[in-house]
């Protein structure tokens, strides 16, 4: 398997730092998108309006990341000519900054439900306690990705996908928790509707963070396995 | 201007390769359109059968994503295009990720279909079919 020391046997020594830079730039990137996420769920749960403003506000930054490091993926491509693993890399490196930048989004999101929320009365039946746990569950997922691709390995990289599996069964209790509250009290229902809101965008997180995984095997091993399922990614990286 | 400028390369080859990739992805948009109609349709009239057509049809935008997104990667290494032709194959390889999204949210509104059938009278969601159009 090949490690990241690959990225540093150019016989160009300018190649080999203009890799390094997007690399680093891909994992700032992701630092910033990790960060959005841990604010806009302090926000969620805390009720913290001003959070929620700040993270909607440096939303901006998450996309100049993806700009100026598309338009640097793109040059190196043009002028550097990669094949193989370094342009595996490129475009694996295209493909990550859009997965980040929706995670942004669905940050910013949660942020934005996190107001909506904090306006009406504080409902004790709130799940916040499963919400935090669902959270807890992709940021973890999302975190190990962006650890793999640091290290520029797809070791483990299966069990997060595998892990997205739990994150959709946590997605379907919550939804059926807030059914039954809205049945119980039908109040509750627009502030329901808000809480459902921000589970989606949760689970939509986690659902990114797996494409990540997916991307992280195709650049290490060469093999699409986008829309298998677990069991047969693993046959497929065994066979 | 023709975005696909496939007459104009030195290269023959590389123009079959590029007009072939624009054909694929044109079918895709028809396969992706179509998908996303008859979801819409089979939502608003409550046809089961027509929204487990749709599901039962998913690996095909799949499937077009990784051949496409296959050949475009291939011919990005073998053909070492700049300019135009670059950003063009990389513009594609977005385009098919898009319309691969698109295609996994028909799968979700026919899927809802079916949920919602079991639960709700069929002419609560005829004003979903006019914002749809």
């Amino acid at each position: 398997m090949m490690d990241n020391n690959d990225v540093a046997t150019h016989i160009s020594k300018k190649f080999n730092q203009e890799l390094e830079a997007v690399r680093n730039k891909v994992l700032a990137m992701g630092g910033v998108v990790e960060s959005q996420i841990e604010l806009a769920i302090k926000a969620l749960v805390t009720g913290d309006m001003q959070l929620a403003e700040l993270v909607i506000k440096q939303d901006n930054q998450i996309d100049n990341f993806q700009r100026d490091i598309d338009i640097q993926c793109t040059e190196i491509i043009a002028l550097r000519q990669p094949t193989a693993f370094d342009l595996r890399l490129v475009l694996v490196v295209l493909s990550l900054i859009d997965e980040l930048e929706r995670i942004g989004d669905l940050a910013e999101r949660v942020a934005k439900m996190a107001i909506h929320l904090s306006n009406g009365s504080v409902g004790k039946s709130d799940p916040h306690y499963e919400l935090k746990h669902m959270a807890g569950l992709v940021q973890a997922m999302l975190k190990n990705a962006l650890n793999a691709f640091a290290r520029m390995s797809s070791d483990g990289v299966l069990d997060i996908i595998r892990s997205d599996e739990e994150v959709d069964l946590e997605y379907g209790s919550i939804i059926r928790q807030l059914i039954t509250q809205m049945m119980e009290d039908p109040r509750n229902i627009t502030r329901m509707l808000d809480v459902l809101w921000t589970v989606r965008a949760l689970e939509r997180i986690g659902d990114h963070a797996r494409y990540i995984c997916e991307h992280l095997i195709y650049l290490m091993n060469g093999e699409d396995i986008r829309h298998l399922t677990p069991a047969e990614v693993q046959d497929r990286l065994l066979s | 201007m023709d975005n696909f400028n496939t007459h104009n390369h030195i290269s023959g080859k590389f123009d079959t390769e590029l007009e072939s990739i624009h054909t694929k992805l044109t079918e895709m948009g028809k396969v992706v359109e179509k998908q996303l109609s008859l979801a819409i349709e089979a939502f608003a009239t409550g046809n089961i059968e027509m929204a487990e057509l749709v599901l039962q049809q998913d690996y095909v935008a799949d499937e077009f994503e990784a051949v496409i997104d296959a050949q475009c990667v291939s011919t990005i290494a073998l053909r070492q295009p700049t300019g135009r032709d670059l950003s063009l194959l990389i513009a594609i390889i977005k385009v098919t990720g898009d319309l691969d999204s698109i295609a996994a949210k028909a799968q979700g509104i026919a899927d809802t279909t079916i949920h919602l059938k079991r639960m709700l009278p069929s002419d609560a969601v005829q004003e979903v079919d006019n914002d749809g159009q």
